[in-house]
């Protein structure tokens, strides 16, 4: 398996040369930095649901969904590309195609950061129709730079699927060996070739559907557009629910399965273990393949004139889709840390802590995907403590362990660096408790002004919030140290 | 780092009297090209869907073409890795004219194309030519993406159909 | 606080006990992970114990989605008998609910008419303690049926529950429940 970086950097040093570790650099300082800058905007929009600053509600507005859209395209930014750096030698993938995918990524999140700040545009990271259009409190260009924006990133994201898939039909002959599905049917398999290791599985698995989900965000888009160009232009609002939440479901999901991928690379190096592909692992990965497709149906439980088979067809694959990342992928990582005398360093801590939050955050999710439990719960904040579980105290967490990894971890972990993980995943935890208890209080998520218990609550997530990003200054400054070190004197790194 | 190329895909292309399926491509192209020019004057339109998915017909066999004939063409110094190491230009060509197709369906709506015919049909032969196009820059960037390319066509038709352009 | 409502405690309880469990897990193999055994004497172990857990899970899955068939917000669930219930037409607009009554009867089966004008927005509907009872969508072009009984008189109130614009934590209106005669 490929984990270990293959390209030396140039002798000389040269400006700057197109290489995996380059690229890969590249890719994780943008995305942390601009994480950084929209979690503190995350602060600021708890303090004023706290009622400790006041914004003008057009700017709160503004600020969820730069926030929203901002992180959901970031951390896939970071994750697809620590992702990329774990399989691309087995695949043979050329850094500059992920430069591609880098620009667009960067040019859409120029168009949001415009759309939002200079534009205003608010009408929340969903786009939801027919929001965008009706009686905005921002002008129409904003609608078209924030859709342009979006659409940057999906062709992005799309071209990272399209050169992963390719990549893997021209190694392993075909889409369901990428699957590793000869380890299931040996029949299926070719003689002479191993089966794709777990990293490769994870990449086809995220390959198919984010193809197929940025296939339906530019439909949908494109759909938006045609409606801002001529406003005659047709559009249901409950197909555009269907399409936006398909697309919107897909993305956010297959964040913590591009770090399932970079999870089978990096947590066997720690442990000092193998994690092989077997049939198991193979058919779990097609089961999550099919369930990422069909759950987005929960997203409109609440719309009660949707065809009851997709009611139905949600409810249950959404339950399924806890089947296996459970089984499998968690309980694997825990078997696989079980008694190894792992190395705990910043890596290994950040994607054991990882797991909990995709864990919980999956268990929450679960209770929200059952109907009758979703009747009291959509659109409160437990909705968002969920997929903030799973992303923040998750795919994030997962990101800066890869980052951790990347950098180098040969020297003891650094009294800072430690402290930076206690406030961090202390400070992640109390700020998800705060939205936990509000969903429950019943207090409704995407409100600048909360009712009670809302503003008391969202006063000790403002507190947390500042632990959470005090520890995440020394955590990142920590790997940033270790990142030059290691740029100082290669031979070391890794 | 030069990687045996597996020979799978290439076997299968040779193996068997490939005229047969050259000639059953031709047939569903000639097939195709006729609904591209004739359903626009054809006075009843059909549902948005079946719209959608004839679309999605016409281009899977614009896609296969392209593949088919970029197989036969040898790869030049503009290509994609194997021509040329590191080259991404064939794969982001591939996908802006996928992009560009469903653009294009941003026409697809309301009474438009009823009234304006000949832009339909232009609109036909433009879908047609952007998966060509996208089948042959996909299948010369790495054998096998111009298949991936043409499939996402007919997804992206399939997704359509669902209800684009209906309110 | 608000006391919780009855979904709510339970949600609360099946969450609670779930994330004490996982806890329990992470930390007890994180606390045992010094002490070095070879993967070979782990794993059979690990798959026969992975083996029962897939069952168990399943099983879960197959329990959580029958008891969730049982108690179905949807009309032919909510009212199966299909009683006559009293209706009120709902319509949301930014940033307002229009109701064709702003009074209704506890105890009896209200049938809401819920659709929307301009943009999307949530029926939400909240006990006078402030509980969320439940919701449902307004959405322009289509009617959604929500049947509901009002368990006790009192002021209730309706809170938007989807975003839909600036004013949206504003969009706000009390319903007064009666004591049916
Ligand atoms: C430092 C950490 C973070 C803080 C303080 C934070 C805070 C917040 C707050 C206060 C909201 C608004 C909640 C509401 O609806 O009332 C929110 C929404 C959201 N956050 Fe975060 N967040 C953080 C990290 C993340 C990360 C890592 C992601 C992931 C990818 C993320 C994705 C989102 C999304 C998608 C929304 C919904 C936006 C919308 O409703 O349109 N957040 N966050
Ligand atoms: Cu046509
Ligand atoms: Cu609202």
């Amino acid at each position: 398996m490929a984990t270990q970086p293959v390209t030396v950097p140039a002798p000389v040093r040269r400006s700057w040369a197109l290489t995996p570790r380059s690229v890969v650099s590249i890719c994780l300082s943008t995305s942390f930095v601009l994480i950084y800058v929209l979690g503190m905007v995350g602060g600021i929009m708890r303090a004023n649901q706290a009622a400790v600053v006041h914004l003008p509600l057009d700017t709160f507005y503004s600020l969820l969904t730069l926030h929203g859209t901002g992180m959901i395209a970031l951390v896939t930014l970071a994750m697809a590309a620590g992702l990329w750096y774990a399989v691309h030698d087995i695949l043979d993938l050329r850094p500059r195609v992920l430069m591609v995918g880098f620009a667009l990524f960067c040019l859409g999140i120029v168009l949001v950061l415009v759309a939002t700040l200079v534009g205003g545009f608010a009408a929340g990271w969903t786009f939801l129709y027919p929001l965008p259009f009706v009686n905005t409190t921002w002008p129409a260009w904003a609608t078209l730079a924030f859709l342009l924006g979006v659409l940057a990133v999906g062709l992005g994201f799309s071209i990272y699927c399209m050169d992963i898939l390719t990549a893997v039909v021209g190694r392993y002959g075909g889409l369901l060996r990428g699957l590793g599905l000869d380890a299931l049917i040996p029949a299926l398999g070719r003689p002479g070739q191993e089966v794709a290791p777990p990293p490769v599985i994870a990449a086809t698995m995220v390959g198919i559907d984010g193809a197929i989900g940025t296939l339906a965000g530019a439909v949908i888009l494109i759909a938006l557009l045609a409606h801002y160009v001529n406003p005659a232009f047709p559009i249901d609002a409950l197909w555009a629910k269907n399409v936006t939440y398909f697309f919107g479901h897909i993305i956010a999901n297959l964040d913590i399965y591009l770090a399932a991928g970079t999870i089978y690379a990096y947590l066997p190096t720690y442990a000092g273990r193998e994690w092989k592909t077997n049939g198991v692992l193979a058919l779990s990965w097609v089961g999550s393949l099919v369930f990422v497709l069909t759950a987005y149906g929960h997203h409109l439980y609440m719309d009660f004139v949707q065809p009851p088979a997709l009611q139905f067809l949600g409810e249950s694959t959404s339950y399924l889709a806890s089947v296996p990342p459970a089984v499998v992928t968690i309980f694997g990582a825990v078997l696989l840390v079980y008694r190894s005398g792992i190395r705990w360093h910043v890596g290994s801590v950040l994607l054991y802590a990882g797991l909990v939050g995709w864990a919980v955050g999956g268990t929450a999710a679960e209770l929200d995907a059952s109907i009758p439990f979703n009747f009291v719960l959509h659109n409160t904040l437990w909705v968002v403590a969920h997929f903030h579980t799973y992303l923040l105290g998750g795919a994030f967490l997962f990101a800066i362990a890869f980052a951790s990894h990347f950098a180098g971890e040969r020297e003891a972990m650094s009294g800072w660096a430690r402290a930076g993980l206690w406030l961090l995943l202390g400070g992640i935890t109390l700020f998800l408790a705060s939205f936990y208890v509000s969903g429950l209080e019943g207090v409704p998520r995407r409100e600048a002004i909360q009712p009670a218990p809302g503003p008391v609550l969202s006063l000790y997530a403002t507190a947390a919030v500042a632990v959470l990003l005090a520890g995440l200054t020394l955590v990142l400054l920590d790997v940033w140290h270790r990142a030059r070190r290691s740029r100082a004197f290669p031979e070391e790194a890794a | 780092m030069i990687k045996e190329r597996p020979s799978g895909v290439d076997a299968e292309a040779t193996v068997g009297p490939s005229w047969v399926a050259d000639a059953a491509l031709g047939i569903a192209f000639a097939a195709a090209l006729a609904y591209a020019v004739l359903s626009p004057f054809a006075g009843e339109a059909p549902s948005v869907a079946l719209h959608h998915l004839a679309h999605g017909a016409i281009m899977v066999v614009a896609g296969a073409v392209g593949i088919r004939i970029a197989r036969r063409v040898p790869p030049t110094a503009g290509d994609g890795q194997d021509a040329h190491p590191g080259g991404s230009r064939p794969l982001v060509l591939a996908v802006l004219a996928e992009a560009a197709a469903i653009a294009l369906m941003a026409f697809d709506a309301g009474s438009w194309l009823d009234r304006h015919p000949a832009l339909h049909l232009a609109m036909h032969l433009t879908l047609m030519a952007l998966t060509f196009a996208a089948a042959v820059w996909g299948e010369r960037y790495r054998r096998g993406a111009g298949t991936l390319v043409t499939a996402m066509m007919a997804a992206m038709a399939a997704i359509a159909a669902t209800g684009f352009g209906a309110g | 606080m608000v006391p919780l409502g009855a979904r709510q405690d339970l949600v609360l309880v099946l969450f609670a006990t779930m994330v004490t469990a996982i806890g329990a897990v992470f930390v007890w193999v994180a606390l045992t992970a010094r002490g070095r055994l070879e993967y070979q004497a782990v794993r059979p172990h690990g798959y026969f114990l992975r083996s029962w857990w897939f069952g168990v899970l399943l099983a879960l899955c197959a329990f959580g989605f029958v008891v969730s068939l049982a108690s179905l917000p949807y009309p032919a669930e909510a009212n199966p008998t299909r009683a006559p219930a009293l209706q009120v037409r709902v319509k949301g607009v930014q940033w307002a609910w229009l109701l064709s009554t702003d009074r209704v009867p506890a105890g009896r089966l209200i049938e809401f008419e819920v659709t929307a004008t301009d943009v999307n927005h949530g029926f939400g509907i909240y006990s006078p303690h402030g509980v969320l009872l439940g919701q449902v969508q307004a959405m322009p072009g289509y009617v959604n049926h929500l049947f509901f009984r009002f368990p006790h008189p009192g002021v209730y109130l309706i809170r938007c529950m989807e975003y839909c614009g600036a004013e949206h934590p504003y969009m706000l209106m009390p319903l007064t429940v009666y004591q049916a005669s």
